[in-house]
């Protein structure tokens, strides 16, 4: 019974925070001047620059952008999985549990990282029809671990499993014993989502959760999403380049260029009002999220920048049409533009969805 | 709440499994995949008897003629004299008709029977075969365990320090390796170790064993048996390791940058257990495809090895065979080769089975 009252607060807690409202739950994660380096016969390439973002308990933010914009980057580097050729080289990322206690990510030594990460971190990953081992019962793969953080009640965890199998939608008893090669892609989706939820973690951080997947499956994995974070007290980052699954699940977003995070707000800020350029132009460049009528779309000019040559001043100045002089000197910060909303523009009061200054942007960069 | 829900889950599906339980049992023998491979090799077994047949009986220059000839002209026997003597000597009757030959070669072969040496009248093929078989046995399946194993591991080290000097030095001796030929290291062998710098006694170590110790299970013969063994065993294992060296590191190589062996890490599973169960579990699958190749070249490789070092296995017989041209003896030789490779590619499609769930079904 109190478990219910609890769950209900709970979920109060979570509408109360979602959209617009300012958050007044903690912070779970707090990443500060994050910078992720990969090494390249050319010297080192910055992948992600300088990022700063709070996220606090219960939310799910999506971070968004071009491939190469570094949001996988910045993903892995907070779950210390980066490649062995990348580094993080500045910044911390400090993570609070629910009793208080405080995690320094980058500072934990990686014995101490091995059992704080699947246990209160965990991951989904983008390619989840291929996380599981091939040659191992998925039965096996949950025991392990399990066991690999000391929870050896076997009974337990399979009825724990069998449970997260419910709740994804899978029919718990044909895929407890099966094969990974016995199951479709979009079951595997959802093992590996049972999978990363198995020891309860207490933010899960799901990379392009829906890339590999035919639409259809798609649409069943975006459910089996929602009706999880209904059902469990968890707090979500994803990263994806969808924008209409970044509308449909995110409370919070974050768009990200050659690096840098240039916005951040809430979900209805930043596609209703977005003040960065780069966002107007992601959303220029896909069919309205909402409404009737059908506009013409526009592609941001240009390409993304070459990361070993990142432009001066704002890295976005040479696509964007509101540039002026300051943007190819000075990079703007990021500054609280109101209701927890952040953007880092010059020349964001002058900021408009108007297609025609897009499309003639498009002609001259063309030309 | 939810915990009940499943545990009804389970009692309403159990009725389901017990259905398949109850398939009828003939119908589980034939359909599973133990009995479709044994069925598979057997007649495999079959098509190469009757291959071997028909390309004998068929080659020119019929081998009963060359025993005639040989004595008519060795000898000075008449036509009819020496045509006689074949036939007695070698139960062969020219005159029935090919498919009856075919029966009766059938028959003999289920029987056991494989005919008896044109060189040795008198002596059984079987009895030939087996007094050589094992140790050829012995001698190229200890290589090529060990060559498999050690090259397989140095492989699976390699891919771990890629790039590092290790690897590059492992890299280029692998490679050296193995585009040796095994006859030439064999006499290499001999003329470096052997002859100039005298490290063994090789015209002691010659044949399979020593002469009066008695083939026993003792381990004075043992320690014996693997004196003489050492020599051709040391050429295999070097000509085929790099092979698997080679081919171990690129499969790993391959299996490190699954996503599975990433996020089996990002699970906290221990790294002794990524290792083995996800890197090293899934690289070793190529390999074994390749083994069961390695299988089939056996006796091939020891063709030329065994003479060099007088080692008195099946390869050393099928050359003498080929020089004497004792067709009999060649016949069951090939025969033998063959049964043993598809029994060897049998229990090694069994094994993999195990190791690759995806093969069962």
């Amino acid at each position: 019974m109190s478990d219910q009252t609890h769950d209900l607060d709970a979920r109060k807690e979570r509408d109360r925070i979602r959209g617009t409202a300012e958050s007044t739950a903690p912070v779970i994660l707090s990443v500060r001047d994050v910078s992720v380096e990969y090494k390249t016969p050319y010297g080192w390439m910055k992948a992600v620059n300088n990022s700063t973002m709070d996220i606090r308990r219960g939310e799910a933010v999506a971070l968004i952008g071009e491939s190469g914009s570094g949001k996988s980057t910045l993903g892995f580097a907070l779950l210390r999985m980066l490649v062995r050729a990348a580094r993080v080289s500045t910044g911390e990322a400090i993570f609070t549990d629910k009793n208080g206690t405080t995690y320094d990510l980058f500072r934990m030594t990686d014995k101490e990282f091995r059992t704080f990460r699947w246990d209160k971190m965990a991951m989904t990953f983008q390619a989840a029809q291929n996380v599981l081992n091939p040659v191992m019962r998925i039965s096996n793969t949950f025991h392990e671990t399990a066991r690999s953080h000391g929870w050896n009640d076997k009974a337990a965890v399979k009825a724990k499993t069998l449970d997260l199998f419910k709740k994804v939608q899978l029919d718990p008893n044909r895929v407890f014993d099966a094969y990974p090669f016995e199951l479709s892609g979009g079951m595997r989706q959802r093992v590996s989502i049972a999978l990363s939820l198995l020891l309860d973690p207490e933010l899960l951080i799901l990379d392009e959760p829906t890339t590999a997947l035919d639409i259809i499956t798609q649409r069943a994995i975006i459910d089996v999403i929602k009706s999880l974070r209904e059902q469990l007290d968890f707090t979500m980052i994803f990263v994806s380049h969808d924008l209409s699954l970044a509308a449909e699940l995110a409370d919070r977003v974050a768009t990200m260029y050659a690096g840098e995070i240039v916005e951040y707000g809430p979900v209805r800020d930043v596609f209703y009002r977005p003040e960065h350029p780069y966002t107007v132009g992601l959303l220029n460049a896909v069919p309205p999220i909402v409404g009737e009528e059908f506009t013409p779309l526009v592609a941001i000019p240009g390409a993304t920048p070459n990361l070993l040559n990142i432009p001066s001043g704002c890295p976005f100045h040479p696509r964007c049409p509101f540039a002026t002089d300051i943007c190819s000197t000075v990079n703007p910060p990021l500054v609280d533009v109101g209701g927890t909303h952040f953007v880092s523009c010059h020349n964001r009061d002058k900021v408009t969805r108007d297609q025609e200054v897009w499309e003639e942007m498009e002609a001259t960069v063309g030309a | 709440m939810e915990l009940q829900a499943s545990a009804e889950m389970i009692q309403q599906s159990a009725p389901d499994q017990e259905e398949e339980v109850r398939r009828s049992p003939v119908k589980v023998i034939l359909g599973s995949f133990i009995f479709r491979r044994a069925l598979r090799a057997l007649l495999t077994i079959y098509l190469v008897s009757t291959f071997i047949f028909f390309l004998v009986r068929l080659l020119p220059g019929d081998p009963v003629q060359v025993f005639i000839n040989k004595q008519m002209t060795q000898y000075g026997y008449s036509y009819d004299d020496a045509a006689n003597q074949a036939r007695s000597l070698f139960a062969i009757d020219v005159d029935r008709p090919l498919l009856l030959q075919y029966t009766d070669y059938l028959s003999n072969l289920l029987r056991g029977d494989l005919g008896t040496s044109m060189v040795l009248p008198g002596t059984s093929v079987v009895s030939i075969i087996q007094s050589r078989i094992w140790w050829t046995i012995f001698s190229v399946g200890t290589s090529l365990i060990i060559a498999f194993v050690l090259g397989s591991l140095i492989g699976m080290l390699m891919a771990y320090k890629r790039g590092s000097t290790f690897d590059g030095i492992a890299s280029t001796i692998g490679s050296i390796l193995n585009s040796i030929p095994n006859y030439l290291l064999a006499l290499l062998f001999i003329i470096i170790f052997g002859v100039r710098l005298n490290w063994f006694n090789y015209t002691k170590m010659r044949g399979s064993v020593s002469s009066g110790q008695p083939v026993e299970f003792s381990w004075a013969f043992f320690t014996d048996a693997l004196y003489h063994a050492i020599l051709p065993i040391s050429v295999y294992v070097v000509t085929s390791i790099g092979g698997w060296m080679l081919l171990m590191k690129s499969s790993t190589i391959s299996t490190l940058e699954e996503d599975h062996v990433t996020a089996a890490r990002a699970r906290g599973v221990p790294e002794w257990r990524v290792l083995g169960f996800y890197v090293g579990r899934n690289a070793i699958l190529p390999l074994f495809t390749q083994l069961t190749i390695a299988i089939g070249f056996v006796v091939g490789g020891s063709l030329l090895v065994e003479p060099i070092f007088q080692y008195q296995g099946i390869g050393m017989r099928l050359y003498e065979s080929i020089n004497q041209r004792d067709y009999p003896v060649l016949q069951g030789i090939f025969l033998v080769i063959t049964i043993s490779v598809v029994v060897a590619l049998f229990v090694a499609d069994l094994l993999y089975s195990r190791l690759d769930p995806r093969i069962r079904s």
